[in-house]
């Protein structure tokens, strides 16, 4: 037809355009490339760590790091490095699967109130409301206690308190979105409302909520280590970072380097997770385009 | 240079964007004047950059990624693109005041519009000139009562919000009103309105104007001379009577044709086939050449030179002579 | 012959926390098969609610709309899937009518999916039929819209609207967000495509120009009520309406040496919520009496030339 204007029907798709504008972001390139080490070392971690995590050395109690124990040892002789490494599965997985259910479960409420409106949505809302009145750490400390310790209880504890917050994004997006002929459109060609929300409205409302899913992350493996170094979550000898500061608390004036490496593994990995957040909301605002 | 009647002149002005990491080529050496008391019309399509050239002149484009390459702007024999910020916000609002073309956005939804028009004298004036009775009396001249001072612009429908911006704009007495697009948001009979308000203000303040528009009616209005801009270059320029009795450059000729003509029927309209060109990989040569038919060699290869007549109807074509022989 | 369609007092309010708005308030009008009828007016004047009423994007709260003779007012859910894929619309903005997640190719095949009748091979010919009836290049097939240009996204819509091979298509406003060098390109494929299919339209706009290159009727609103309604190059030649007569002569128009003496309107334009009973024009006219707070009466005043206003006698 024309050729005047060179429009770029390269392989445009929109992945490569995100993946494109977060590579110039240089700090997030760095988050994505720590969280990418992190997640090999926490699926490869049995296989990597030179000691097993529940070796006991009673000989090495205290030890400082040293080539032998690249972290040095706990108060149980244990090779710290190992725990640390090993205790990426835990957290990681914590983080992640608590804020997958919490996302899945989040924003199937938020897309039904913000499509249908009405009473549904309102009675939505004010069940999420009732959520939301009880304090965020409280609220994630009464459900761990009454459920206990424990890997899946604790990710049940924690997703619970992100549902509500995630529903009303992905409602916000939806009202939003709504208004749009294409939504109009897709009403005039017969689509059923499924796929009106699944197909058109859904896919347009993520970019929000992959964002703070992605700074999620980052809240519950804090969240997720706090919980255990009260004493709910996971307990020691389990290796979750939280759990090894806990353990460690006692020993801080001695033997600083019990609570430094894990603290430090904390830190690392939530700042990975912001720096990654940050350059995708960047990535995903189409306004910011420069 | 004849600093008497020329107050505003623009020279060569280039202007580049930088976007998804190419550079956006906005204006591309354009040069344009505006004598006192006059309306030039900046005539052009989406993105042929007479946006950009305003906010050149009012030194309001964005600090990131946007710069002015080259090109100066005379103000009454000053070159502004030279002053210092300071001495540039004693400008704005004051001595060059913009209307901008969406009057829901252009005001502030939490101020009251009185207030706004108020604003704009205070940065401005010496003491001895009340903000509060300026905006009022401003108000009363743009057919607003003089009440509706403290009102909120969101209980004010389209029109109205749209004489609040002109309000603004002229409360300083600016000595040159850049106008973008001021009544493409609004219904076609308060266009009228508003266009009939701008007309009488500017003749009682003997105002200049910059009008930048894409419609030939709101032009054939209220324009004394008119400038068409394509792909971020002034195409032609001249009075509005050679412009509309004698267009030359093919796009010119082009823009005239494709509009339905109210006083003919025709069974098919003449667009300009094609699509202006990507600012950001402009062709070499003249940039309408891949649409027009009456293009060359010559055309496609190399810049294009004002072709300058000596009744001050100029033209940025080569074939100015075929096309005249073609149309004989 | 049946009338594609044939609208009957049809009535369109909304419920709003200030009261009933009367969107469309009684409109009537018939579109004979591959004729155009333009509706114009501006903001607030119920054009673009009546096309959305009439394909029921919006429930009609009153009239009754026919569609090659049959009553489709009111419909159960699979009727009006039957009757949807009859009548389609292309909307106005082509920056919010596509879905910007969606390659324009699966936009183009989506209304061919979503009714199940054609096979995916088929699907397939016919988008290609689609996409180069509406001048879209296939390489174009994995574009999304924001790669593409206003004219070439509604060109899009065009080819969307067109998939199922409908009878009846509303054109709300679809040239209006287009550049003038484009939008007579696709007026002209507009007009080649409703030749071609024998489509009938009802082409809803404000710009005069525009409405009368492609109309053969013209309907002119004000606040929900239709004020004037005839051929097309009778509404130019001899407009009737205070209205109508104020909204052609507020046109700028480009013949700089015969500028018509313009009407400047006054006033603004008083609030569809709970309108009074009467002239809703009557406001901002100057003519205006106290007959025209009664309710207006829609008049045959010459052949095929109706108007509503109770001092056309007097006034013509």
């Amino acid at each position: 037809m024309d050729n005047t204007q060179a429009v770029r029907a390269k392989k445009n798709s929109e992945l490569m355009r995100i993946l494109r504008q977060l590579s110039k972001n240089r700090l997030a390139v760095v988050g994505l490339i720590i969280i990418v080490i992190e997640l090999i070392v926490a699926i490869l971690a049995p296989y990597i760590i030179p000691y097993d995590y529940t070796t006991m050395d009673m000989a090495s109690t205290f030890a400082t790091p040293s080539l032998k124990h690249l972290f040095g040892c706990d108060d149980m002789g244990r090779d710290i490095f190992s725990r640390v490494l090993y205790g990426a599965r835990f957290s990681i997985s914590m983080g992640v699967l608590s804020i997958a259910i919490a996302t899945v479960i989040g924003c199937t409420v938020g897309a039904v109130a913000g499509f249908y409106g009405g009473w549904i949505d309102n009675l939505l809302m004010r069940f999420l409301d009732i959520i939301q009145a009880v304090p965020g750490l409280l609220m994630n400390i009464v459900i761990a206690a009454i459920l206990g310790p424990g890997f899946i209880n604790t990710i049940i504890a924690m997703a619970f308190g992100y549902i509500p917050g995630m529903a009303r994004m992905l409602r916000a997006q939806m009202l939003k979105e709504r208004g749009n002929e294409y939504i109009e459109a897709a009403n005039s060609i017969n689509c059923s409302k499924f796929r009106i929300i699944v197909h058109h409205l859904i896919p347009n409302c993520m970019s929000p909520i992959i964002v703070q899913a992605t700074m999620g992350v980052a809240q519950a493996i804090t969240l997720a280590a706090g919980l255990s170094f009260i004493g709910l979550g996971i307990q020691p000898p389990t290796p979750e970072w939280g759990a090894m500061l806990s353990g460690a608390r006692q020993f801080i004036r001695q033997a600083p380097h019990l609570i430094f490496f894990p603290g430090l593994a904390i830190a690392i990995t939530v700042l990975a997770l912001n720096l990654m957040g940050d350059g995708l909301r960047d990535a995903l605002d189409p306004k910011l385009k420069n | 240079m004849d600093k008497v009647t020329k107050f505003l002149s623009v020279k060569d002005l280039v202007v580049e964007y930088a976007s998804d990491g190419e550079t956006v080529h906005a204006v591309n050496g354009v040069s344009l004047e505006v004598e006192r008391g006059k309306t030039l019309g900046l005539v052009g399509e989406t993105g042929a950059g007479k946006t950009t050239i305003a906010k050149a002149i009012l030194r309001i484009l964005p600090d990131v990624g946007c710069k002015i390459r080259k090109g100066e702007v005379y103000l009454d024999g000053e070159d502004i693109l030279k002053l210092h910020e300071n001495e540039m916000r004693k400008i704005r609002g004051n001595k060059i005041s913009m209307i901008f073309q969406d009057p829901m956005t252009a005001l502030n939804p939490v101020q009251r519009i009185g207030e706004q028009i108020a604003e704009v004298v205070k940065l401005h004036n010496d003491e001895h000139v009340n903000p509060e009775d300026r905006a009022k009396e401003m108000l009363e001249i743009v057919g607003i009562p003089a009440e509706r001072y403290y009102e909120y612009p969101h209980q004010f429908s389209g029109g109205m919000k749209q004489r609040v911006v002109i309000a603004i704009a002229l409360a300083c007495n600016p000595d040159l009103l850049l106008a973008d697009e001021p009544t493409t948001a609004l219904d076609v009979t308060i266009q009228a309105q508003v266009l009939d308000l701008i007309g009488d203000l500017r003749k009682k303040y003997n105002t200049s104007m910059l009008l930048i528009t894409h419609d030939l009616g709101v032009v054939a209005q209220v324009c004394d001379n008119v400038a068409v801009i394509y792909a971020g270059n002034i195409i032609e320029y001249g009075t509005k009577e050679q412009i509309f009795d004698h267009p030359s450059h093919p796009y010119t000729k082009g823009l005239f044709g494709a509009i339905p003509d109210m006083n003919e029927d025709e069974e098919w309209l003449h667009p300009i086939e094609g699509l202006p060109p990507d600012p950001t990989n402009l062709p070499a040569g003249c940039a309408f050449a891949p649409r027009c038919n009456y293009a060359c060699e010559v055309c496609m290869k190399e810049a294009i030179e004002v072709a300058k007549t000596t009744d001050g109807h100029d033209c940025r074509c080569c074939r100015l002579a075929e096309i005249a022989r073609e149309e004989e | 012959m049946e009338p594609v369609i044939q609208v009957d007092h049809l009535k369109k309010y909304f419920s709003t926390p200030r009261g009933m708005l009367h969107a469309v308030d009684d409109v009537s009008f018939t579109i004979e098969k591959g004729k155009t009828l333009g509706v114009v007016g501006e903001s607030g004047c119920g054009k673009s609610t009546l096309g959305r009423t009439i394909i029921h994007l919006h429930e009609a709260t009153a009239g009754k709309i026919s569609l090659e003779g049959e009553d489709v007012t009111k419909l159960s859910r699979k009727a009006l899937r039957e009757a949807r894929e009859k009548m389609q619309i292309i909307f106005q903005d082509p920056y919010s009518s596509l879905d910007p997640r969606k390659t324009i190719r699966s936009t183009i095949t989506e209304p061919l999916k979503v009714s199940g009748k054609m096979s995916k091979a088929e699907i397939e010919i016919k988008a290609d039929d689609l996409m180069e009836l509406v001048g879209i290049d296939q390489r174009l097939r994995l574009a999304y819209p924001h790669e593409l240009d206003g004219g070439r996204r509604q060109r899009v819509g065009i080819a969307r609207a067109l998939a199922l091979d409908p009878k009846f298509v509303v054109c709300d406003e679809p040239v209006s967000a287009l550049d003038v060098s484009i939008q007579a390109q696709v007026l002209n494929l507009l007009k080649l495509l409703q030749e071609s299919k024998g489509l009938t339209y009802m082409f809803v706009t404000h710009d005069m120009s525009v409405v009368k290159h492609i109309s053969d009727d013209i309907c002119v609103m004000y606040l929900g009520q239709v004020v004037e309604k005839c051929e097309s190059k009778e509404l130019f030649r001899n407009p009737m309406h205070p209205y109508t007569k104020a909204l052609l002569s507020a046109i700028p128009s480009t013949n700089i040496h015969n500028p018509m003496k313009r009407e400047i309107l006054y006033g603004e334009i008083t609030s569809p919520i709970n309108p009074k009973p009467g002239c809703r024009f009557a406001t901002r006219c100057k003519f205006a009496t106290e007959a025209c707070s009664q309710p207006q009466i829609q008049e045959e005043v010459s052949a095929g030339h109706f108007v509503s206003c109770c001092r056309i006698k007097e006034l013509g």
